[in-house]
Order: structure tokens, then C-alpha cells, then sequence
């Protein structure tokens, strides 16, 4: 096993370690902010094992992708502050 | 010049490990913390800085300059956004009142602004001036 293989595989795992984890408070999460905010890692968490394989495959396309994903998880975001801020009016 | 992809290959690692340190350490912050804004300060660093970090590792990564252009781009992006996200959630979460402050929290200078922003959500008590004590 070379020094390379070895690294990609600890940064691998820890990124699916944080995933598991974000999954965790997803699930029991007190409140719908909570919930929000573990959907924000969530994206973020899979925007950062994208750019990882980008860099691993070496394919710059995927950067592309890393671009819609953010787009997209900002204004999903966004729109579920927006719903918690007013349901209750 | 044969030290010049060992010199890239170590930068992009080394700029891989931040990232991904602080990805882990915002997993365990938003499973070990005990209030909604105290797990928000964890995963809007994972957004800004680990992101970011992961994106200078692609940039020295990719030799073409349109993959480093796309990078940048997305470092700006995440910058401008997820502050703005984090304030958005943090301010409706307060305001929803389903959720519950640290039990050692110690000043709340938010409450009486929300209370008049949205009285009816408050208790009669609430409004008065929640400041640290002197």
C-alpha cells in the first residue's frame, strides 16, 4: 500500500464518518431547524467526497457538479428557513 | 524540475487532510452538541473552511485553468452563502421557539427584539431585557 492509497482512504472514511454521523441527527433531531441544519451538512459532506473524487479519478468535470450541488442546497436552505420562519402565523 | 509533482502532489494532500479535519470535526460537533446554535457554529466551518480547503486542493491539483477558475468560483460561492444560510436557520429557530437553549447559556441578547418582532409566540414575561449580570 502506498502513501497515496492510504490517504485517500483515511480522508475517505473520515468524510463517510461525518456523513454517518450528520445521518444520525437527521434522524433524531429535536426540532425542523435541527433537521434543517443536519440537511446543510449533509450537502456539504457530499459537495466535499465529490471534489475528493475529482481529485482521485482526476475528472475536472465534477467540479461542474460540486457547483450545482451548492446551488441547490442553498436555496433548498433557504426556502426551509423561510417555511419555519412563518408556519406558525 | 523533477521536484515539481512531488511538490503538488504533497500541497494537494496536505490541503485534503484540512478539509477533511474539519468535515470530521463538524460531524462530531453536530452529534455531540447540545443546542441548535452551538451545533450550527460546527457545520457553517465545515461549509466555509473545509470546502474551501478542498477546493485549493483541486486548484493546485488541475493543471487547466478553466477546472481553476470553476474552484474559485466555488470558494466565493461558499463564502457568500453559507454565512447567510446559517443566519437564516439560527434566526428562524429562535423565532419558531420549539427549540430550547443550552441550560448554561448566559446571555441572550436576541430576546427582546423577538419578542416584539412576534409577541404572540412569548411568554407576557418575556420581553424584559435578558442581560449578563454585572
Amino acid at each position: 500500500m502506498t502513501l497515496d492509497n492510504l490517504l485517500v482512504m483515511v480522508t475517505f472514511t473520515a468524510l463517510v464518518a461525518g456523513l454517518v454521523m450528520a445521518f444520525y441527527r437527521l434522524l433524531i433531531g429535536p426540532s425542523l431547524a435541527d433537521r434543517v441544519v443536519a440537511m446543510d451538512l449533509v450537502s456539504a459532506l457530499t459537495i466535499s467526497i465529490i471534489a475528493l473524487f475529482a481529485i482521485v479519478t482526476d475528472e475536472a468535470v465534477l467540479l461542474d457538479v460540486v457547483a450545482v450541488v451548492a446551488l441547490t442546497s442553498f436555496l433548498g436552505t433557504i426556502a426551509f428557513a423561510y417555511y419555519i420562519e412563518v408556519r406558525k402565523t | 524540475m523533477d521536484w515539481m509533482p512531488i511538490l503538488r502532489d504533497v500541497l494537494t494532500y496536505l490541503f485534503l487532510l484540512i478539509g477533511t479535519v474539519f468535515c470530521l470535526i463538524a460531524g462530531l460537533g453536530i452529534l455531540r452538541m447540545p443546542d441548535l446554535f452551538l451545533r450550527m457554529s460546527m457545520t457553517t466551518k465545515a461549509g466555509t473552511i473545509g470546502i474551501g480547503s478542498l477546493m485549493i486542493a483541486c486548484m493546485i491539483h488541475f493543471d487547466e485553468s478553466a477546472a481553476i477558475a470553476k474552484a474559485f468560483a466555488i470558494i466565493i460561492f461558499m463564502l457568500i452563502t453559507s454565512p447567510v444560510s446559517a443566519h437564516m436557520i439560527g434566526r428562524a429557530g429562535y423565532l419558531d421557539r420549539d427549540v430550547t437553549l443550552w441550560s448554561k447559556t448566559h446571555t441572550d441578547q436576541f430576546k427582546s427584539y423577538a419578542f416584539k418582532q412576534r409577541p404572540g409566540r412569548f411568554a407576557p414575561d418575556d420581553g424584559a431585557e435578558h442581560s449578563p449580570s454585572k
